[in-house]
């Protein structure tokens, strides 16, 4: 009997809790002016230079306040976009180029550190200058392919930047989200004997006069964003922007579609077209110049045949990629340069899904009876291992097999960098629009992500002349040069330009797209249109 | 008396040295496993860096030291309750460990309860019984509990009992931020809120629990309502009931001496289904946000930050072989057999 009593009890207590769930609960959104973003993992640091993870970015784009920024355009989509031709003042109220080697940058005055209450200052410009080269991370790699060198206070409010060379991609660099000032009094004030640059308190703690600081951080749980009400701009729409971690993807779409969440990042392609069908429930589909790449280890066997490397160019189903996997949405690349970037040419791009071509370039590369690879990628990214498996099959049908070898992040990273894959898969993010900038990053000799070992003095040259080329017809000149070459030696498969997609409650309006993918804040709004 | 002391030292003293043994391995085998998954320092530094950035980074991490003095290292620095600390929020992996602990104590002990409360007395009851309904109904929900992950149960649930019916809130963690956490005492929300005299975080914290314990509970107490069922089941067709039956003595008393002698399994099942839950909620905690452990790992994993994974798998590992340890004390507790034994 006492068994029985015991599992009475046991189920009465289960539909009490429920009924008692269905008495007090209560929709927890419902404040006009704080914006919920449901997000897969937490920041891992707010410290900008040392910040490489998406995530981190996009925090610190919010909380800090750049030296510039991007006007942004009105797309006629129901969204903005950066447009990269315009620079406009945002910590550096204005500049002047004395000569191509000198430029002097004025600071916006009247600016205070919300925390701290301070003036931002030429001081604090300096001081981010000398953490730069003291910390030698992330933001050391700006500054040196800024070509800067050296900062020099020549007044309370002016800081004089002078470079080794013309520099093209200053102004690009300098909008990204770790060319900031911070708090010098206050960063010092953290500093310690073993850590100078007070890496340690930065890690967690936000020192910048940005759109917004932070007002609390529960590690794993939530990041609590408080609006700036002194930034110079005027204090952002919503009070309170509520980071809320939520690794499970299906939750996140889920927590959206019931108004729980006002958006939610990093949804797979089956999730976005299900809410796209979602009373309340908007998807913003944008181009973006982030493409999908396949890289060859050109120094190998067999991708040290450039036509074995264009055989299979040839053997890619560019539409069927852009249907299947990215549901129509996103573009067929057409060459090193995104389709969406400022100096790409379609007309330079021979190549189409041609099996027959394939076929012949690879008789002709003597390897008429196929051959093996490894492809090696990252594990955990269903879009790149639906695009592996695609180009399995294709490249089956000229007589190269493919194995897909998934690896940890880790190792996959490690190996990019020691050069030890066959061919890897990722997509790269091209945020910077200067073909000389990714040259430099990705195509050069030695170049610090040339993953795949390729080395042409020619294209060395006319990338290296970009290095320092101001003249916007002479960069569409070697622009073309660059192009041509790449597309002739094909050192990687462009396999596809992916969208940016991202879900959020129809009356959040405001979006701006930036071309590194981060989510903006600042100039978000909520507009039900009642 | 002093045979009895000698058995319980002896005994104690080759439980223990198992424990210690057992826990050395494991951070052998976690700290190979995590070095073998790959230098760390590429994905730090993202793809803007000089090598100059990256040889900083090796040596700054101690990477450039052979493996066998890296453990060692890492062992000294264990032993003075060092864990490390995390390659991005320069937090120390204890701290965070502590201030997630409760989270994953609370939700294992709610699971285990409930898991317990439904599967020994279902058990029982089966085994008296075997060929009752009741008796095919518990084979078919500990059928179902085995089969279904706990992952798709726990989303099945959320669908039904939140997005459908509207009857539980978001799984959105602990307890909701409109409520707010209850001040911290124990750690554990549901007794804090007892402790602070506040029912509506009592309440609104069960209502966060109850999805996914009751998650856990039906995929992990199938083996406790298998075990306790056919342990019942034999001993309830043993020689000694039989009599007992045929001296006419009432069921009653036939079934609490009946129980006493499954009890000892029982208990070993329970602890290890609690060992398995204290270390085994990551999918559960994932899917409904619950900021423990698990998702504590999971984060750590996604960035191949090794000092926290090694830190919580010591961690459930040493949960696990102290379970096991407690249940083997019960054991030779119920049974003096087990402690001479062994």
């Amino acid at each position: 009997m006492s068994v029985r009593l015991m599992l009475r009890v046991f189920l009465l207590a289960i539909l009490a809790t429920a009924a008692l769930g269905s008495a007090v609960y209560l929709s927890a959104q419902d404040e006009e002016n704080v914006l919920v973003i449901a997000i897969s993992s937490d920041i891992e640091t707010i410290d900008p230079p040392f910040s490489t993870f998406q995530r981190s970015n996009e925090t610190n784009y919010n909380i800090f306040d750049q030296f510039f920024k991007y006007a942004t355009v009105d797309s006629g989509e129901g969204y903005s976009v950066a447009d990269i031709s315009t620079i406009e003042g945002s910590a550096v109220e204005s500049w002047e180029w004395v000569d191509d080697l000198t430029l002097v940058m004025n600071v916006r005055q009247g600016v205070v550190f919300p925390k701290t209450g301070r003036e931002v200052t030429a001081d604090d410009f300096m001081y981010w200058y000398d953490r730069a080269l003291g910390t030698e991370a992330g933001t050391l790699w700006n500054v040196q392919t800024a070509s800067i060198e050296s900062f020099e206070k020549t007044g309370d409010y002016q800081v004089t930047v002078h470079f080794s060379q013309p520099s093209p991609w200053f102004f690009y660099l300098f909008r990204d989200q770790s060319q900031a000032p911070i708090d010098s009094i206050e960063a010092q004030a953290h500093a310690e004997d073993d850590d100078p640059w007070a890496t340690r308190w930065l890690a967690k703690n936000d020192v910048g006069s940005g759109e917004f600081y932070v007002e609390s951080w529960d590690p794993g749980i939530e990041m609590v964003l408080r609006a700036n009400p002194d930034y110079w701009a005027g204090p952002a729409f919503f009070d309170q922007v509520i980071l809320r971690i939520i690794p499970n993807s299906a939750d996140r779409a889920l927590l959206l579609r019931e108004g729980e969440v006002d958006i939610a990042t990093d949804l797979s392609t089956e999730e976005l077209d299900a809410l796209r069908g979602s009373e309340g429930v908007k998807v913003l589909s944008i181009p973006t110049r982030n493409q999908m790449i396949l890289g060859f280890n050109v120094q190998q066997e067999p991708f040290d045949n450039p036509l074995a490397r264009q055989a299979l160019t040839y053997a890619v189903p560019y539409e069927d990629i852009i249907a299947g996997v990215f549901s129509g949405n996103g573009l067929v690349s057409k060459g090193p340069i995104p389709v969406g970037g400022q100096f790409h040419d379609s007309s330079l791009w021979p190549y189409s899904y041609d099996l027959d071509q394939a076929r012949a370039l690879l008789e002709q590369a003597g390897l008429a009876d196929g051959f093996e690879f490894t492809l090696d990628i990252a594990s955990g990214s269903p879009i790149t291992e639906q695009i592996a498996i695609i180009l399995q099959d294709a490249f089956s049908q000229i007589g190269v097999t493919m194995h897909i070898n998934p690896q940890s992040s880790a190792v996959f990273a490690e190996q990019l960098g020691t050069l030890e894959h066959q061919a890897w898969m990722r997509d790269l993010l091209w945020y910077v629009d200067d073909p000389g900038y990714v040259g430099k990053l990705f195509f050069g000799t030695g170049a610090v992500a040339n993953w795949m070992g390729y080395s042409n003095p020619e294209l060395d040259a006319v990338i290296d002349e970009l290095a320092v080329t101001l003249d916007p017809t002479r960069k569409a000149e070697l622009a073309q040069e660059y192009q041509t070459i790449l597309i002739e030696d094909a050192p990687a498969l462009y396999l596809a330009e992916m969208p940016f997609e991202i879900a959020m409650r129809e009356d959040i309006q405001g979006y701006v797209q930036l071309p590194d993918n981060l989510l903006w804040y600042y100039p978000l709004y909520r507009d039900s249109g009642d | 008396m002093i045979e009895i002391g000698r058995e319980w030292g002896l005994f104690l003293f080759r439980r223990l040295s198992y424990f210690v043994v057992s826990l050395v391995l494991v951070s052998i085998i976690t700290f190979s496993v995590t070095n073998l998954l790959g230098n760390p320092v590429y994905l730090l530094v993202g793809t803007r860096y000089t090598q100059e950035m990256v040889d900083n980074l090796t040596a700054e991490l101690g990477l450039d030291k052979p493996i066998p003095e890296r453990y060692l290292n890492y062992v000294r620095n264990l032993l003075q309750g060092n864990l490390g600390v995390s390659r991005y929020s320069f937090n120390a992996v204890s701290d965070e460990i502590q201030a997630r602990l409760p989270a994953t104590l609370e939700l294992s002990t709610y699971a285990l309860i409930l898991g317990v409360l439904w599967a020994v007395p279902a058990g029982i009851i089966a085994g008296i019984r075997p060929h009752s309904l009741f008796a095919r109904f518990a084979d078919l929900m500990a059928r179902a509990g085995v089969s279904m992950p706990g992952f798709w149960l726990g989303l099945l649930l959320i669908f039904v009992f939140y997005a459908e019916f509207n009857l539980l809130p978001a799984p959105l963690g602990r307890i909701p931020r409109r409520i707010g956490a209850p001040p911290s005492v124990t750690g554990w929300y549901t007794i804090d809120s007892l402790l602070a005299g506040d029912m509506e975080k009592l309440s609104a914290s069960f209502q966060q629990l109850l999805l996914p314990a009751l998650t856990l509970a039906l995929t992990t107490s199938p083996s406790i309502l298998q075990i306790t069922r056919n342990k019942m089941q034999e001993v309830m067709s043993s020689d000694y009931v039989r009599a007992a039956r045929g001296f006419g003595l009432p069921s009653r008393v036939i079934n609490r001496y009946a129980f006493k002698n499954i009890l000892a399994s029982v208990i070993t099942m329970i602890a290890m289904t609690y060992g398995y839950l204290l270390s085994g909620t990551v999918l559960v905690e994932v899917i409904f946000t619950w900021p423990g452990l698990g998702l504590y790992a999971v984060d750590a994993m996604n960035h191949s930050d090794y000092e926290p994974i090694m830190g919580v798998v010591l961690l459930s590992a040493g949960f696990y072989l102290f379970v096991y340890f407690v249940a083997d004390i019960l054991h030779a507790l119920i049974d003096p057999r087990v402690r001479i034994q062994a």
